[in-house]
């Protein structure tokens, strides 16, 4: 049982509101399927009520934004406004989003179901997802951030990944990302050192599946980019490299 | 189960039937549930609306 897993099968008892020792049988799935059940169900929420959703989106717009603030955190919660936020005007919701706690934002960009929220993510202000960014590495929610990467603009997906210093939590977010050639433009924006601190970084043992994915879907000059630089590494590293690669990059 | 995305998510986690079973129960109860909770949320939001914003959410929302 992983710790991810753990806490995806505790979101779930959460979410069906029940104990979560009743849904103990979860923790030994694999954290990324538990996540998908999860927002399937949030998705199936959103499909079952949409009527609600969107007439309370219509409503939400006749009030102050920082009285729907207020109402956002004090009576709906992050669940029920994750739902909810796909249906608001997308520069509303920006506004709103700025009015709103960073933690509880955090939360609701937990429960967000990423293909839903393309048009409200791509309008969301660079300093409020970055404020979001922040909270939700602290908290070690790769799998929220590494969810919603396809559905932001690169530029902004490039921009907040340079604001990530640890090479070891861009690789854990990147593990969480579905389709990895949208991250072929982060790659182009890192500088050899960076690029030279994911290497050590993975084959030290850190989500190193995570970067021979990447690699695999990387154009041919940002592969021979990666060889150059591994073949700088010491001798343990490009074994370790090769080895965990085979036979999936072992062309790369 | 409502959506497709749904089964398939419950149908990779390969849970034994009876497991299964009930898990299809609690999503089914908690869909069942949401719009009670939506409702209530609602209910609660507007005491803190005056008056005439108050009636112009509650048409809005058809309440």
């Amino acid at each position: 049982m992983s710790p991810a897993a753990e806490v995806e099968a505790r979101r779930i008892a959460a979410l069906l509101g029940v104990p979560a020792a009743e849904l103990s049988y979860l923790r030994s799935r694999s954290a990324s399927a538990l996540t998908r059940l999860r927002l399937a169900i949030a998705c199936a929420g959103m499909e079952r009520h949409q009527r609600s959703f969107e007439r309370l989106a219509r409503a939400s717009t006749l009030l102050p934004t920082t009285l729907a603030a207020r109402i956002a955190q004090e009576h709906l919660g992050p669940a029920l406004i994750a739902a909810l936020a796909p249906f608001l005007p997308p520069a509303r919701a920006a506004l709103l989003g700025q009015r709103l706690e960073p933690a509880f934002l955090a939360e609701v960009a937990v429960h967000l179901v990423p293909n839903r929220a393309g048009p409200l993510l791509a309008a969301l202000p660079l300093t409020l997802l970055s404020t979001t960014l922040q909270q939700l590495l602290a908290r070690g929610e790769y799998a929220a951030m590494g969810a919603v990467v396809e559905q932001l603009p690169t530029e902004t997906v490039t921009r907040l990944a340079a604001e990530i210093a640890d090479p070891a939590e861009l690789l854990l977010i990147a593990a969480y990302v579905g389709d990895k050639r949208c991250l072929r433009p982060v790659v182009d924006s890192f500088d050899d050192n960076a690029i030279l601190q994911l290497l050590r970084c993975a084959t030290e043992g850190a989500a190193m599946s995570a970067l021979i994915e990447l690699t695999a879907v990387l154009e041919a000059p940002q592969q021979q980019r990666l060889r150059n630089l591994l073949a700088t590494l010491p001798e343990p590293s490009r074994r370790a490299w090769v080895e965990a690669a085979s036979p999936a990059t072992a062309s790369a | 189960m409502p959506s497709q995305s749904l089964t398939t998510a419950l149908a990779t986690l390969a849970l034994e039937s009876a497991a299964r079973t009930r898990l299809q129960q609690l999503i089914e109860a908690r869909l069942e549930r949401q719009d009670a909770e939506l409702r209530q949320a609602v209910e609660q939001a507007l005491e803190l609306l005056p008056g005439l914003l108050r009636g112009a959410v509650r048409r809005v929302l058809g309440l």
